[in-house]
């Protein structure tokens, strides 16, 4: 069964495209309006640009047969999640006011799939270091 | 039979599916009724919180103002809004009615789309002088007088790491910020008389084309009073609309209890939704009585080896208690921690879907609701771990090994 030995990393790809393609769609930051750029904007284009990297580490993860290179890439992702995590609001402030989108929409779901894909990349590289060679 | 004590855990361990699945019923079970407990107390502390924030018996605004769909809310609840009347009349309440014990005037700005954000802040100036409305409670985070473009914010305006906010292109500087009222009166900004009046000419320059408001130094947007001890309100009320033209007062309590109305329709639905949490948690400790009835129905064999290998019957009930007891503990914290972060991290979300005033309760009002939570569903699981426990207390080892139990 090829696919079920996958399943960890699939479901780990599947919280990273989440992240990666969310933030800029179903739970994006505030709009800007006319040419001014929201403070909030910038934390967005980081969270997108460390989804995608998550987004990449997942498919190499699948795709590399060593079970060690799988399980340190997981690991890696454990990190980046985790900085991903605290982009909104802590590595990059927001806007002012908690009633904005970026506040009230764009933070939590951040910090709920970013610690969905750290869960996720943990339990695999957990799994992928117990498991002895075949 | 010493290491009996340990099994519970081991077939835990061993039989993944089986306890994942009793674990995710038993954390449904303690989310249905956290969340509910946690939403419906919310609700009620936002509307505390403004009835007890406003403290005056009487409001009295522009006539014109009475007009606008929500000026109950400006004043109320702090949502963004403004409309000013000439502070004559301030004076001639204050002089001719009689009755009032303390009077005091409010003035309200509500800012543009500025840099910072892509909603308006509503800027509340008072006199510190008569004020007895908002110190009380700016007092409870900042003992000092409001100085010249100093500020006080609301619990969910983010000022510049430096501590100030920019309004018109003038700098103020935050001094405190206050207490969460679960309110829109979070996302104001409260200022003394003199910075609103430099805030209004601001207003004024950089907004040539918008209302404009023509002497800073003569208007007023609200009228607050405390009417006096053996004077009757309404009496109050009605002697300002009597002699007082162009503007109207109105008793507090009425404006609240409009908020309040709307929000007991709300807490109707509450209701709907608290009966269907109820239905959802007693079905869920349903579904893991019947679950868990047909695992040991399934395990007849293991527990009739145990007896044989000499387990009493006693032993063997309180090793089924025990697996139930771990499963339903585990699954009832993990109900808990999922409510606490989802209610952490969406609360200002759902406040903004439902528009009312919502104020997640203290710390230690929520840690005593998920213990009681955790407790319930524990208390769930032994119930029905009691019942499977009699039923395996009674179990006849002989039968159950020769395969004619049925």
């Amino acid at each position: 069964m090829k696919l079920k030995r996958h399943i960890p990393n699939i479901i780990l790809l599947i919280f990273s495209l989440a992240l990666c393609i969310g933030s800029f769609t179903f739970f994006s930051a505030c709009a800007g309006h006319g040419v001014t750029v929201m403070a909030c904007h910038w934390a967005q284009n980081a969270v997108t640009a460390l989804g995608a990297l998550l987004t990449g580490m997942s498919l190499a993860a699948i795709i590399i047969p060593d079970r060690k290179v799988k399980a340190g890439l997981e690991l890696a992702a454990v990190l980046t999640a985790v900085l991903t995590a605290i982009v909104p609001g802590v590595v990059i402030s927001l806007c002012m006011m908690n009633s904005m989108r970026c506040v009230s929409v764009f933070r939590p779901f951040t910090i709920l799939f970013a610690s969905l894909t750290a869960l996720a990349a943990l339990a695999s590289a957990v799994i992928h270091l117990k498991k002895k060679e075949q | 039979m010493k290491s009996i004590n340990g099994l519970s855990l081991k077939n835990i361990i061993k039989k993944p599916v089986r306890s994942v699945a009793l674990l995710v019923i038993a954390a449904f079970l303690a989310f249905s009724a956290f969340g509910g407990s946690l939403m419906v107390s919310s609700l009620s502390n936002g509307l505390d919180s403004l009835s007890a924030r406003l403290g005056a018996d009487i409001v009295v605004v522009p006539y014109a103002a009475t007009s606008k769909v929500s000026y109950d809310s400006i004043i109320i609840q702090g949502k963004p809004g403004q409309f000013y009347m000439d502070a004559k009349y301030y004076d001639k309440i204050k002089n001719e009615i009689e009755g009032i014990d303390k009077i005091t005037a409010q003035c309200f700005l509500a800012s543009a789309k500025a840099s910072c954000c892509s909603t308006r802040l509503q800027i509340i100036g008072f006199d510190p002088k008569t004020d007895f409305s908002v110190q009380p409670w700016v007092e409870k985070s900042y003992s000092d007088d409001l100085q010249l473009y100093d500020a006080v914010i609301g619990s969910d305006v983010t000022p510049n790491s430096d501590m100030t906010v920019v309004i018109f292109g003038e700098t103020l500087r935050v001094q405190a910020v206050l207490d969460k009222t679960g309110t829109e009166l979070d996302s104001a900004m409260y200022v003394n008389a003199d910075t609103m009046k430099q805030l209004i000419k601001a207003h004024n320059e950089k907004n040539p084309n918008q209302e404009r408001v023509v002497d800073p130094d003569r208007v007023v947007s609200s009228v607050l009073i405390k009417v006096q001890d053996g004077y009757d309100i309404d009496d109050v009320v009605g002697d300002i609309n009597l002699h007082v033209r162009q503007v109207k007062a109105i008793r507090t309590q009425n404006m609240i209890s409009d908020v309040a109305s709307s929000l007991s329709g709300v807490s109707g639905m509450i209701g709907v939704l608290m009966v269907l949490m109820v239905v959802m948690w007693v079905l869920s400790a349903v579904l893991m009585a019947v679950a868990f009835t047909m695992i040991m129905n399934e395990r007849k064999k293991e527990f009739a080896v145990l007896r044989v290998l000499g387990a009493s019957r006693a032993r063997l009930a309180g090793f089924v208690f025990q697996e139930n007891a771990l499963l339903t503990l585990a699954g009832g914290l993990l109900g808990v921690l999922i409510t606490l972060a989802l209610a952490a991290l969406f609360a200002p979300l759902i406040a903004q879907s439902i528009g009312l005033p919502f104020l997640l309760p203290s710390p230690l009002m929520m840690a005593a609701a998920a213990a009681v939570t955790v407790l319930l569903t524990v208390a769930a699981g032994a119930l029905t771990a009691a019942v499977s426990a009699y039923k395996i207390s009674k179990i006849d080892t002989g039968l159950i090994l020769r395969g004619d139990n049925g």
